[in-house]
Formats: structure tokens, sequence, C-alpha cells
């Protein structure tokens, strides 16, 4: 998991050290979790201040993007995964046998 | 000023550039055409009218429509991109293919006739089955063979549409049927539509061979099954004009045709559930460009003025991105040789530039704010939400979210990030991370400075009004929230979005397992029993005869029943053709 020590300046930093971080330290994910989910909420929260000129009844409540985003790609993993999947999934060499 | 339409530069060249050898003249060339092309197309005056005659019909293939400025640009711009990252690749058709198709597409863009447009399609066809052959492997051969049957069916759908359509203006007694602008059935002169109504079939044939090349399903199922499938280059080019000149000619024929926002929808939610489950990174960005088009075809349906400057802002943004982030497959692809998500992995550690541009790409595509698919993507919802269309304004946002979530955040995730690979490879030649480069700088460039881009979409601002304004707080706020909640459910989930060794049956299913399943499995065998059965009836006729002429020898040699060949009955077959010809002029 190390980084090249031959290339410096701009590359190596474009090498994203904290990935390297996240993948070798269980705390900077924890941290990093953390972090997340508190801008998640900060976001949601947002919509009480910024105003949102609503063109339907739904999309003026506060925390509406916040919750459709994850409640539609919930819906469409699982959609995807258990109902669409199972009948239709074949081995990836199914058309070469 | 230019007379002729510009995108004849890349056709005409493609004829040329096999000439030149593989050396530095070739290669400049190869940069040279599209930016001539470019050039030409911003130097045609907005009151160009050719004409050119063919047989007894006036052709226009040089005629402003509204659409044309905005896709004859990106064409132009997307061939310079694609040259660019192709320099270095070594195969000697591809390109001339390549250019053939991309300007094939830029004079359809000028067509203002539906003949002209008719030639330029199917010459697209042509040059981009070239591209996918040229991919090089057994797959790609019989991906090609199906991607070019499937184009030719669309085509002869079109043509049967136009020519009936043709025939019944004729009728009619209108001088000029093949101009464009009998074509434009849209929302009022499209009753056909309505199955009640007693429209005629034309509109249908027509609006089928262009869904076909849409990539709509169930007629959409070729562009998954070949454009992965050609080379790494071949792809970027592949990703580009077909599905975006399907959506400038419906922009033309058929804007407001409320079919089409339901054709829109399915298209966004059928390319997330495709790309969810699919393992192939090329592939997985494949199913994205149907959902991408999806946005587009959707607003094509909705007709406003606002939705249609969206689809077509949306198309140019498009363009870029999707090259983008194809490239930036391609160079992975190139740099390891895999293309399963299930092989790659940690990339991050050695290919920052590819992984950067990847991800700049990524957040294009997912119109994150600051990028090019933010000031395009939202004139589409927009338009619905300000025509009160609930349910589209519902799936395009729920598709919004679901773009971040299988192609935002899983075509780099699996890639660059999740585990270790393993592989330690090196960001690709410098013409493959200069195109790159080109092409995120113009994603976030759009994205901030969009007025260029605003001002050269098919109804720009008149007033002093702004045509749209992208960064209000509201719709900022509102993005990032769907966007960056639709991330939280990807590493919820990601459990269940781990990839495996599997495909997802698509509807080309039916002419790759189905109808030749049923042909070996049903149809082979009663064909085989009913030879057998002839066989054996003139065997037993040969016997019968031998025990009647009591002559065995000479018997066995007698011609009872003897095949003929194809040949042979082709040649017979084009005599009498030719006879018939002779006898028609004749008479």
């Amino acid at each position: 998991m190390s980084v090249d020590p031959h290339d410096k300046g701009l590359i190596a930093q474009l090498r994203a050290p904290w990935a390297s971080m996240l993948a070798e330290s269980p705390r900077a994910v924890k941290a990093f979790w953390v972090a997340s989910i508190l801008i998640l909420i900060a976001l949601a929260l947002a919509d009480v201040v910024v105003h949102h000129h609503a063109h339907f009844e739904i999309d003026g409540t506060p925390g509406f993007y916040s919750l459709y985003g994850l409640g539609a790609c919930v819906l469409m993993v699982v959609v995807s995964k258990f109902v669409v999947s199972p009948p239709l999934k074949r081995k990836d060499t199914y058309y070469n046998d | 000023m230019i007379e002729f339409p510009p995108g004849l530069i890349l056709v005409l060249g493609a004829l040329i550039l096999p000439l030149l050898g593989r050396g530095p003249v070739m290669r400049a060339f190869s940069l040279l055409l599209p930016l001539a092309t470019l050039a030409a197309v911003w130097m045609v005056p907005g009151d160009a009218q050719v004409t050119w005659s063919f047989l007894d019909l006036e052709l226009r293939p040089l005629v402003w429509n509204a659409p044309t400025r905005v896709f004859a640009t990106i064409f132009s711009l997307m061939a310079f991109g694609g040259a660019l990252f192709a320099l270095n690749q070594p195969r000697r058709v591809e390109l001339p293919a390549a250019f053939m198709y991309a300007g094939s597409a830029v004079c359809v863009t000028f067509a203002g006739d539906i003949l002209t447009l008719f030639m330029f399609w199917e010459l697209m066809a042509i040059g981009s089955t070239i591209v996918v052959w040229s991919g090089g492997t057994p797959e790609a051969a019989k991906a090609g063979q199906r991607y070019v049957a499937v184009h030719l069916v669309g085509g002869v759908v079109l043509m049967a549409g136009i020519l009936a359509h043709v025939f019944a203006l004729k009728a009619g007694g209108v001088a000029d049927p093949i101009a464009l602008r009998y074509f434009e059935f849209g929302p009022n002169g499209f009753d056909a539509l309505s199955f009640a109504g007693a429209g005629d079939i034309a509109p249908w044939l027509i609006l089928i061979g262009v869904l076909v090349n849409a990539a709509t399903p169930p007629l959409g199922s070729w562009l998954a099954d070949a454009y992965p499938e050609a080379s790494e280059s071949g792809t970027v080019f592949l990703s580009a004009f077909t599905t975006k000149t399907a959506v400038y000619v419906l922009m033309i024929l058929f804007a407001g045709t409320e079919l089409l926002i339901y054709a829109g929808m399915l298209m966004a939610v059928y390319g997330i559930v495709y790309a969810i489950l699919e393992n192939d990174m090329r592939r997985i960005l494949a199913y994205s460009i149907v959902n991408q088009v999806g946005f587009m075809v959707c607003g094509i349906g909705i007709g406003t003025e606002m939705a249609l400057n969206g689809a077509a802002a949306h198309a140019f943004a498009h363009i870029i991105y999707k090259a983008l982030l194809l490239m930036s497959a391609g160079s992975v692809l190139y740099m390891t040789g895999k293309r399963k998500c299930t092989d790659l992995g940690g990339l991050y550690h050695t290919m920052p530039i590819t992984m950067w541009c990847g991800i700049i790409g990524a957040l294009a595509i997912s119109s994150f704010p600051w990028t090019s698919g933010f000031v395009s993507k939202s004139m589409i919802s927009q338009a619905a939400a300000d025509g009160h269309l609930f349910l589209p304004w519902m799936v395009l946002t729920a598709a919004s979210a679901g773009v971040f979530l299988h192609a935002g955040i899983k075509f780099p995730w699996f890639v660059f990030f999740q585990k270790d690979s393993g592989l330690r490879p090196k960001d690709p030649p410098w013409n493959m991370k200069a195109a790159m480069l080109l092409f995120a700088f113009l994603c976030v460039a759009l994205g901030l400075g969009y007025q260029p881009l605003y001002d050269i979409l098919p109804y720009p601002a008149t007033g002093p009004e702004p045509l749209y304004e992208p960064y209000s707080a509201s719709h900022i706020v509102s993005q990032l929230q769907l966007l960056l909640w639709s991330g939280l459910a990807f590493f919820l989930l990601l459990p269940i979005l781990k990839r495996t060794l599997t495909i997802t049956l698509d509807f080309d299913w039916f002419y790759r397992a189905f109808f030749p399943g049923l042909w070996r499995r049903a149809l082979k065998p009663v064909v085989d029993l009913l030879v057998n059965l002839r066989d054996l009836f003139f065997d037993e006729c040969i016997k019968v005869g031998r025990a009647v002429t009591q002559a065995d020898a000479l018997a066995a040699q007698i011609p009872i029943f003897r095949e003929w060949s194809l040949g042979s009955a082709m040649v017979l077959t084009t005599f009498v053709l030719f006879v018939y010809l002779i006898v028609g002029f004749l008479h």
C-alpha cells in the first residue's frame, strides 16, 4: 500500500493519500463516517433556512430531497437485486457456451 | 463562406486518411480534420441554403435547423477529443471509420430533407459497425454482426415509414414531399400515436426506426451488447454519435409527442437497474448512456422550449462527460487488459490522472453542482415541474439520484478503490492523458461558465431575462441532498452491490439465444427428418429401379435426383430479374 517513492509533488498528492489512509486505518474510516453523516444531516437541515420554490406540495417539505434520494436508491437497488436479477441472472460465459 | 455540409470534411477526410500511413503526417491530419470541421460548422452563414439535384429530387444538405448548431458543434468537438485519445492506437481502419461515422452525424444535423438525413443516418451505421469490428476480438466480430443487423433492420423500418409518408404527401399534391417540415409530427400532427386514431402507420414506423438508434428498450439492447466489445478508443467514439443523433432527430420530428415522456422515463430507470447489476466497467457506462439519453427523450416528450433546450444542452454535456468516463475506463483497460470490476480495484495507487479524470466525469454525469451536468439536466426537471408533470418529475428526480449510485460512485469505487487488486499500472500514454484532461476541463468549465452553451441552444434567450439560472441556493442545496444521501445509500447497501461474475439477460437474448435455440432444438430436427425422409424415398426409388431394370451398375449412375447448388439458382434468379428489367425498360 505504499506510494511509489520516485514520484513527488503534484502527482504524489493526486494519488490520494486519504484513500490509503481509509484503507489502512479503521479509525480513519470511523471518522470519515461520522463526518459524512454530520454533513448529510446539516444538508437536510439547510432546508429550514433555504427557501424552496415548490412546484408540487411534496418538494417543499424540509428534507424531502435527502429522504427521497436515499429512498429511491434503496428501492432501485432492492428491486434490481431481488426482483429483476433472480430470473435474468446468468453466468458471464452464458453466451459463449 | 462555407457552401457545403461541414460534415463532409470528416467523411471525405476519412477516405484520405488510410493513404497517409501510420506516421506523424497521418496523426497531424487526424487532429486537423475535426478542427477544420468545427471551424466550418461555425463559418456556415446563417441563411445558408444549398440544393443538390439527385434523380428528380431536390436534396438540401445544408440548412440550419433549431438544434443544428449545438449538435454539430459537439459532434465536431467530440471527433477531436476521440482522435486525440486514439492517436496511439495501431488499428488501421478504426479511425477512418470513426471519422466517417462522426462526419455523417454532423451531416445529419445539417440535413434539410428526409432523404439526406436518411442517407447519412445509414452511413453512420456502416461507419460505427466498422468501429465495433475494429475491436479485433471474436466477440467484437460477433457483436458487430448483431449490431449491424439491428441497425439495418431499424433503417428499413425508418425507410418504410419515410416512403409511406412521402407517397401519402405526393398523393395529397405536395410538390416537395421530402422536405423535413412535412415530417415534423410533433404534438399536434401526430394523432396517429393514439392507437384508436385513424392516423396512418408512417409516423409509427419512423418513430420506431429512430427509437432503435436512441436505444429505447426493448429496441436498444444492441448498445450494451456492442459498445463494450469495441477497442478502448472505439468505444469512446461509439458513445457519442448514434444515440445523440437519434435525440437530434426526435427533437426535430417528434418534439412534444407525449409517448416520449414515458419512453424516456423507462430508459432512465432501465439504465440504472441494469448498470447496478453489471460487472463489466464499460458495460456499466453503456447502460448509463441509455439512462442519460432517457432524460433527453423525456425532455423532448415534454416539448416546451425549456425542455428542448434542456435536452439539447444535456446532449452536449453528456457527450463530453460520457466520453471522459469511457476514456478513463479505456485507459484502465489499455494498461491492465482487464474490464471486470471483480478483477479491478485499488488503481488509485498508480493511475492518479485516470482516476481524477474519471471522478470528474462521474461527478458531471451525476449533475454535481459546478459541473456541466448540473447546468444542463436541471432544465429538463425544471420543465417537468413547470408543466406540473408530477410523475415524470418524480421519476426523473429518482433517476438523478440513481445516476450517482450506478455511475457516479459505482464506477470510480469499483475500479479505483474497493479492494486492492494488486495491479499497479501506470497512467496511459500522453495523448490519452491529454484527451482526458481536455474533457475533464470542459466538464468543469461548462459547469462554471455555461453561458456560451446556453447561447447556442435551440431557443436562446430573446430578452434581457436569462434563459435559465441554475445556481440558486435552493437548487444547489436540493441537488447536494439528493446526491449525497444517495451516496449514503450506496455505502449502506455495499454488501448487496458487490459484483459477481454474472450478466443480466436483456432483449438481445431473443436473437442471441432464443431464436437460435428454437432453430437448433425444434425446427432443425424437423427439417433433418424431412431430409432423411426424402433421401429414404429416393433411395427406395433407386432400389425399385434397380430391381426393375436388373442393371445394377448402370442404374446406380442414373441421375434421378440431382441437387442444384445455390450458385446456379442465383444465376437463374439474376437472369430472370435482368430480363424483367429489360422488358420493363422496353415497355
